[in-house]
């Protein structure tokens, strides 16, 4: 069965009080006699949607019998999703529900839509309750949630998953009815402590996580859960810094009273850890604003306007990079952003931390630009309002006064910039497969770009690449990196690699590009995944040397840098800003190669680890950073990130004048240096 | 499967509704235990039984050192505790669900030509007690290989036998593999493999390594691994290393 299809309606309707479906002493299932929607897809008329990339069959057999009646659906729903109607009460209620699905694993939502702009999109997840059948049904269920019916919402029961059947969906009242309440600023106590403010909007929490687990196993699912971050977490330095306060934070996670305490301690517990790899997820990533605003900002440094507003000490200053036509405020590049909720932009982007799920920190502590870069992003979702100071490029002068923006004074629906750390491109023949992609958007392809700087004349040959990510591998980039460096040898005489938004990949790729540069070098083993359980790293640099020589020998676990057909004499500079993982030892490959130099305002992330993946339903899931990087001298790399040769960073009276200040030192270097 | 007695358990306190559940284990919440009864004789024929787990698998075993040993973490394709390895190289680890499964709500699928490998770490200073149940398409035990093996290198010199603890399953056809293997100093894995007909599945759940208390079976040496099981394990370790990911975390965490 195919498509689009609504085949009718046969929601059933019952008003009262929350009771869950049942079995009878032979297994088979009823609903409750409470419930105020059900659905188990008998005679064909279950109001189904299930579009392009999504096939589902409703079935009947007797070697695999329905749960409740004699049918349920099969379906497969990975490019689009399953969605059942359910005709839900004109009434003001809070509901249960509960789905049986076998065979599979899903994401689980019920998704009410309201007409009314202001209260958008909810939506509720559900997760196994922990009651199961002999022949693997798994029931799924929501916590309590509430639906506006009074403001006839359209109401769908959404699945994604492949191979699923299900049965038996069911609606009951349960609970107080809520009403959705507006809020303002990601700590606004209207949301209490069971909802988090996101985009103006208190979210009720518990839509998010799974039921608080039952008494009898909610100790030990936490300890098991913080024992997977004990066990697996990271390496020598980011155990140390960051494993502590996270282990208590899951802890406090056994006192919890309410689902949504639980969960939420939980994922605070794994943001503690701080590292560039580790992150946790739910369906509250999917709240989104639908403000827009059209600004990047990048860190640098405000000099004309400290006396308007000083630096703040051990912080950058935060100024526009560059911006959008849609959207852009009348800001400019050179434009700073002062204070976001009356606190430095950076100090509020990491107050978040305890709200804010997909909260993503480099692993050296001392690194910040992963929040700059996400600021764009973060200000319509958790800020009340905002303070920047103009400028003006021709007088190249700041105003002295501060103007604030509230947030609500955004528009929404515009299109946003990829955040990139550039504010310009210098290679000839953009690869734009539409115009503005990369011009105006920012967004470049999978795909580096290569070609001759701009301005560069023939004769002078100074060629560059521009990308961000480093996904090696014979069926990835990494034939094409290596057949980079026989161009660039061939018609190169300086190179300028722009990396500044380097997302990591593999590490064959990022050896392959030291091939360009130096001859081989065994410089570091690893990143291994922990070995002993629990390991904190090598005790001193004795014991880290031993280490190294020990898995030196071992094929696959070194990162081995250069070739013996590297080329000494052609000069390359590798721009670097904002840069975790494979990104990280691209520049650590390229430090120390007699003709290659680093350029950047700051050190990278320090994320010199690989990581475990754990997800569970409905969207439930982490990834913790496991392992770490020892070098040749014995040192360990994580939560250390490697520091520029060159440092050097954007200022605003540069900014205004259009002006990329990495990039020109770089190419002023190249230029010096030319083959 | 097993055609256990009907098994009658108290409501769950809060839902007591139309029907009273048929659960060999009281709902954990319910205060209350279970009662063991007879099916009323207008039951009808038995179609299936109902019981509630921890949706979280095994949790009270904390210090299990496998990354995910009950499969309830583990999704169809990426840098999980569990990765399935085929002659066309990584693929999608299949699973199966409820109480299809040994414990918890999820474990995975074993098909021959396509083994299974589960990540870990080694115990400190201690011998590696290995469990893992197994639930091959026969009554052979047999037909499933459990290995601990080193996922530390690409290459593979010996390796660990971990046997079932006897030639036939379990009343509910689930096989118990176990072994206490002398302490490691790599990155132990374990390597599962199935030797049943093409196409039959073999239903994998709720492994562990543990540091060995000294108790139960006695310790196992290392053993080489024959030809054929060195180069399906090599072929797995080549795929773990040259797949190993170091990018992004990835926001959506895709099933």
């Amino acid at each position: 069965m195919k498509a689009g299809k609504a085949l009718s309606a046969a929601t059933i309707f019952a008003a009262c009080n929350a009771h869950a479906g049942s079995f009878d002493a032979s297994g088979r299932h009823a609903f409750s006699s409470t419930a105020s929607a059900t659905e188990s897809f008998e005679a064909g008329t279950a109001a189904v949607s299930c579009d392009e990339g999504c096939n589902f069959e409703v079935k009947q057999t007797d070697v695999e019998p329905a749960l409740d009646g004699q049918s349920w659906v099969t379906f497969s729903a990975q490019q689009a999703p399953f969605d059942l109607a359910l005709a839900t009460p004109k009434v003001d209620a809070s509901y249960r529900a509960r789905a049986w699905v076998r065979h599979a694993r899903v994401w689980a939502r019920v998704v009410i839509e309201y007409s009314d702009a202001a209260l958008g999109t909810d939506v509720a997840y559900l997760f196994p309750s922990g009651q199961v059948t002999s022949d693997g049904w798994v029931e799924l269920v929501s916590n309590p949630f509430s639906i506006s019916g009074s403001l006839s919402p359209k109401v769908f029961l959404r699945l994604s998953g492949s191979g699923v059947d299900l049965d038996a969906v069911e609606l009951t009242p349960e609970g107080a009815f809520s009403a959705s309440t507006a809020c303002a600023g990601a700590f606004d106590p209207v949301c209490g402590t069971e909802g988090v403010c996101i985009a103006e909007r208190c979210r009720d929490g518990a839509r998010y996580v799974p039921p608080l687990p039952a008494a009898a196993y909610r100790e030990s699912v936490a300890a098991y859960l913080a024992a997977r971050a004990r066990y697996f977490f990271g390496g020598k330095r980011s155990r140390a810094l960051y494993l502590p306060a996270a282990l208590a934070m899951m802890e406090s996670m056994k006192s919890a009273t309410t689902a949504w305490q639980y969960w939420s301690r939980f994922a605070h517990g794994v943001r503690l850890l701080n590292d560039w790899h580790t992150s946790v997820g739910s369906g509250i990533d999917a709240v989104g604003s639908a403000r827009r605003l059209g600004v990047c900002f990048i860190e640098g440094y405000a000099d004309l306007s400290q006396s308007t507003w000083p630096s703040q000490a051990g912080s950058a200053d935060l100024l526009v990079s560059h911006v959008m036509p849609e959207n852009p405020l009348g800001l400019v590049p050179g434009d700073r952003l002062v204070a976001v909720d009356g606190e430095h932009p950076l100090t509020w982007a990491k107050s978040l931390r305890g709200i804010h799920w997909g909260y993503h920190a480099a692993t050296d502590p001392d690194v910040q630009a992963e929040h700059a870069e996400a600021m764009r992003g973060l200000i319509p979702l958790y800020a009340k309002r905002f303070s920047i100071v103009r400028c003006d490029a021709t007088t190249l002068k700041c105003s002295d006064v501060i103007e604030t923006i509230d947030v609500t004074s955004l528009p929404p629906g515009a299109s946003q910039p990829h955040c990139d750390n550039r504010p310009k491109y210098h290679l000839e023949n953009p690869p734009e497969d539409s115009p503005g992609q990369i011009s105006v958007n920012h967004a470049l392809p999978f795909f580096p770009w290569r070609d001759r700087v701009v301005g560069s004349p023939p004769g002078e040959d100074i060629y560059g690449m521009t990308w961000d990510l480093l996904y090696g591998t014979n069926q990835g980039l990494t034939p094409f990196f290596l057949s980079t460096n026989q161009f660039f040898k061939d018609n190169a005489r300086g190179v300028i690699l722009d990396h500044r938004a380097g997302n990591g990949g593999t590490l064959d790729a990022p050896q392959a590009i030291t091939q360009l540069v130096r001859a081989p070098f065994k410089l570091a083993v690893g990143p291994t995944f922990l070995t002993v359980a629990g390991d904190d790293g090598p005790v001193d640099q004795t014991d880290a040397l031993a280490r190294f020589a020990e898995l030196s020998q071992l094929p696959g676990q070194s990162f081995d840098v250069g070739s013996p057909d590297h080329d000494p004499n052609l000069p390359v500079a590798l721009l670097i800003h904002r840069d975790g993982s494979a990104s990280d030892f691209l520049p650590l490959g390229m430090k120390g190669a007699p003709k290659a130099r680093v350029f950047g305002p700051h050190q990278t992330a320090g994320a010199f680890s690989s990581f475990y993946q754990f997800s569970y339903w409905s969207r439930l899931g982490f990834q913790l950073a496991s392992g770490d990087t020892i070098t040749h001298d014995g040192q360990t790399l994580i939560g250390y990130g490697v520091a520029p040769d060159v440092i050097v960073g954007h200022t605003q009276s540069a900014l205004l004048e259009g002006r990329d200040l990495p990039f020109e030192t770089a190419l002023a270097w190249v230029r010096e240096n030319l083959k | 499967m097993r055609r256990a007695a009907v098994i009658v358990a108290l409501a769950a306190a809060g839902c007591g509704n139309d029907a009273t559940p048929l659960s060999p284990r009281a709902r954990p919440d319910a205060g209350g235990g279970a009662v063991d009864a007879a099916a009323p004789a207008d039951a009808g024929a038995r179609v299936r039984s109902v019981e509630w787990r921890n949706p979280f698998g095994r949790t009270s075993l904390e210090h299990n050192f496998l990354v995910d040993g009950d499969f309830e973490w583990t999704s169809g394709n990426g840098q999980f505790g569990w990765r399935a390895v085929g002659n066309a190289g990584e693929t999608g680890l299949g699973r199966e669900t409820g109480g299809l499964c040994r414990s918890g709500v999820s474990c995975g699928v074993l098909v021959p030509g396509t083994d299974l490998l589960a990540m870990g770490a080694a115990p400190r200073d201690a011998a590696v007690e290995v469990a893992l149940w197994a639930k091959p398409p026969s009554g052979q035990c047999a037909l499933t290989s459990v290995s601990l093996i080193s996922c530390t290198s690409f290459t593979i010199s010996n390796l660990g036998a971990v046997p079932p603890v006897s030639d036939t399953p379990d009343a509910a056809g689930w096989c118990r593999h176990h072994a206490i293997v002398t302490k490691v100093s790599y990155q132990p894995c374990l390597f599962v493999s199935s030797f049943a007909d093409p196409e039959a599945r073999t239903l994998v759940d709720d492994a562990s390594i543990t540091a060995a208390t000294g108790a139960g079976s006695s310790t196992i040496a290392a053993t080489a691994p024959s030809a054929d099981q060195k180069a399906r394990i090599e072929r797995a370790l080549a795929v773990l290393h040259q797949r190993r990911r170091f990018g992004m975390p990835e926001r959506s965490l895709a099933d």
